[in-house]
């Protein structure tokens, strides 16, 4: 759906009505329902775009990000990876596709091997996905090490001994030793400070360049995403509810969630979101979805039309995606 | 200018014994704040934020941190030289009370949300009522306290409050713990909220609700906040004032607009510097916070500082200030035409 208009651009990852349901158990294991962490999801990322993946904690923006790399399996659904179907795979035939698909986790402090120097942790990808002998993998271990700005010296040091931000970069060299063209960056600078984040953004714009890389940038701090990205998935409980170039969804926001999300960003400097904030309430719970719309509780706009069935991402102007009745309509 | 501080802390020395030797966590700090005022204190992690707001309230660890000069009055008392028990008695989580940074874990998962607020609420009035046998409030007290909490919790604008008092923590969403984590904090009817970065575990759209909430309760009753955060944006938000800390030293206070409009201190200017901005410029800070253990001297900013020179390494700068509410440490600051 999303990728008729390409513009002849080369798409490297298309998704199409992707599902990803947990089942929900009761206390004898009986299947008692569905958790619809990602429901009908359709994404194309383009070759050379960062694509943002936003939203809050639960909408499946994470679930989203794991379900392409393999990490879970998709419910149904289809993703196509430079060409290949790899939806389902077996943890065999998926190896050989991860040298190419890449994913950092949220806390790269506690993805790497607290008892593995540094140095083992970057060889360890080479040594499962390459043939390459022991001094090659040196040299290309060097080479990663250099290019995300860290000394030869933090080889052999243990992960404890370096700080957030340099974690962040040992993460980030691990997974580019390997040389894939696509990586999924799984909120990649929660809890580091800004001056850091400032420099690890440096870093990401930087290495897309020197290694010709895609970015699938999942967040939910969306100045960063601002800044980052080409163009904007916007999700809420398991549904992308906008979909866009990044500057038009964040200067005319049509869904009326965008428009609470964007408007609950504080802008130093402008007027403060506090004086005229008007989102009211929290999400439903996941396992016990509205009917309809999953936003109509919390919307303003909110009619029987919304009730009755799913608002499925229609294109409305340009290049701009949508799920709201009534934005299609013009009348939010 | 001193008698209408409701709390002014002066020269705040707080070290802590670590493994590898003495950390001074607080190096001569100056933070006051006047009744009802807002006051955000900002900074990067490790800068000391929490170390203060935890002196202030007198939790410090015992066996580890040490305060080794300088005073914290507030309402005309220095804490530092009270007695525990009247701290303990008259002060903290009295008039001073606190809201935490993680509403997850901050409840007693095996109780009722209604029976840990009933507690505290007969804590907190165990001073002036009597009470029957056991120690168990009498009745008409108990239906008394009942009403009272009822109505704090409609004024934190919880939806069905009767429902929420018979939940355990885990049922009721992060939103609504911080709701409740406030409206406990309100109970004692405080002079002072000292609340620790109350909307970093929450998302933007109830982050914006509860900050809408805190600055409107705190106007309402004259509640003064200490709002300790290191999200720059939140601070805009709610703050009257801010302080930026950074390596255990104040740097830089100003009024919210000359803040964010004019910064003068080098860090404060970096920082605002390092947000992500539409036009995509980046500018991050070069280097890294300085360990405690040993750190620079004079002001601990200058082996970062684009403006230091070698007087910033020999001597801390003194207060100085630009206008009457803007107060900077830093001997070469911005100016402004």
């Amino acid at each position: 759906m999303l990728s008729k208009k390409m513009d002849g651009y080369e798409s490297i990852l298309a998704i199409e009505k992707l599902s990803k349901w947990f089942p929900i158990t009761n206390a004898w294991n009986r299947k008692v329902g569905n958790l619809k962490a990602i429901d009908g999801v359709s994404l194309t990322v383009k070759k050379g775009e960062i694509i943002g993946v936003v939203g809050e904690s639960g909408c499946g923006k994470s679930t989203l990000g794991k379900t392409i790399m393999g990490i879970h399996h998709p419910t149904s659904g289809s993703i196509n990876f430079e060409g290949r179907e790899v939806a389902g795979l077996s943890p065999f035939q998926s190896r050989q596709l991860r040298k190419r698909l890449q994913y950092t986790y949220q806390d790269p402090g506690s993805s790497l091997d607290p008892r593995w120097k540094i140095g083992r942790s970057l060889d360890e990808p080479l040594k499962i996905h390459t043939s390459l002998p022991r001094e090659e993998r040196h040299t290309r271990v060097r080479e990663i090490l250099e290019a995300v700005n860290l000394p030869e010296s933090h080889l052999q040091l243990y992960p404890h001994e370096i700080s957030g931000g340099q974690q962040r970069r040992v993460g980030l060299a691990r997974i580019l030793t390997l040389h894939p063209s696509l990586v999924i960056l799984d909120e990649p600078t929660s809890g580091l400070d800004v001056s850091v984040q400032a420099t690890i953004l440096k870093l990401f714009l930087d290495l897309k360049k020197k290694f010709d890389l895609t970015y699938v940038f999942i967040s939910h701090d969306l100045s960063v995403v601002r800044m980052m990205c080409d163009r904007l998935a916007v999700m809420y409980l398991g549904r992308i509810v906008e979909f866009g170039p990044t500057e038009e969804v964040f200067n005319s926001p049509r869904h009326p969630y965008t428009q609470s999300l964007l408007s609950a960003i504080p802008q130093i400097g402008g007027k403060r979101v506090t004086e005229h904030f008007w989102l009211e309430g929290e999400p439903p719970d996941p396992s016990r979805l509205p009917s309809g719309c999953s936003f109509r509780t919390r919307c303003p706009f909110q009619d029987r039309a919304c009730e009755l069935e799913v608002p499925g991402l229609v294109n409305n102007v340009g290049y701009r995606w949508d799920a709201c009745v009534h934005s299609q309509k013009n009348l939010v | 200018m001193m008698a209408e501080e409701l709390l002014s802390i002066e020269n705040l020395h707080v070290s802590f014994s670590t493994e590898n030797g003495v950390a001074e966590v607080l190096d001569g700090v100056n933070f006051s704040i006047k009744p009802g005022e807002i006051v955000g204190l900002v900074g990067e992690s490790g800068c000391g934020k929490t170390t203060l707001a935890r002196s202030i309230l007198g939790i410090l660890p015992k066996n580890s941190a040490q305060i080794t000069d300088g005073s914290i009055i507030f309402n005309h008392q220095n804490i530092l030289k009270m007695q525990e028990h009247d701290i303990a008695r008259n002060i903290r989580g009295r008039l001073i009370t606190f809201v935490p940074q993680d509403p997850f874990s901050s409840f007693n998962p095996v109780f009722t949300i209604g029976t840990q607020i009933m507690d505290l609420m007969k804590w907190k009035s165990s001073e002036k009522e009597s009470h029957g046998f056991f120690g168990r409030a009498r009745k008409s007290e108990r239906d008394k306290h009942y009403q009272k909490v009822l109505k704090l919790l409609q004024t934190v604008q919880l939806p069905d409050v009767e429902g929420i008092l018979r939940k355990y923590p885990h049922e009721v969403s992060g939103g609504q713990r911080q709701r409740l984590m406030i409206a406990m904090a309100l109970l004692s009817e405080p002079r002072l909220i000292i609340a620790d970065e109350p909307t970093t575990a929450l998302d933007v759209t109830i982050q914006a609700q509860i900050l809408k909430l805190l600055r409107q309760l705190a106007r309402e009753r004259n509640v003064a906040v200490l709002f300790t955060t290191h999200d720059l944006g939140a601070a805009y938000e709610i703050c009257d004032r801010v302080t930026v800390m950074y390596a255990g030293q104040e740097v830089e206070s100003a009024t919210v607009d000359a803040f964010f409009g004019k910064p003068r201190h080098p860090y404060t200017k970096s920082l605002l510097g390092s947000l992500p901005s539409k036009s995509g410029k980046l500018e991050g800070i070069p280097g890294q916070i300085p360990a405690l253990i040993n750190p620079p001297s004079g002001c601990r900013f200058h082996p970062r500082c684009e403006a230091a020179s070698t007087n910033c390494a020999e001597e801390r700068p003194q207060v100085h200030w630009p206008s009457a509410d803007h107060m900077i440490r830093c001997y070469y600051p911005r100016t402004y035409d």
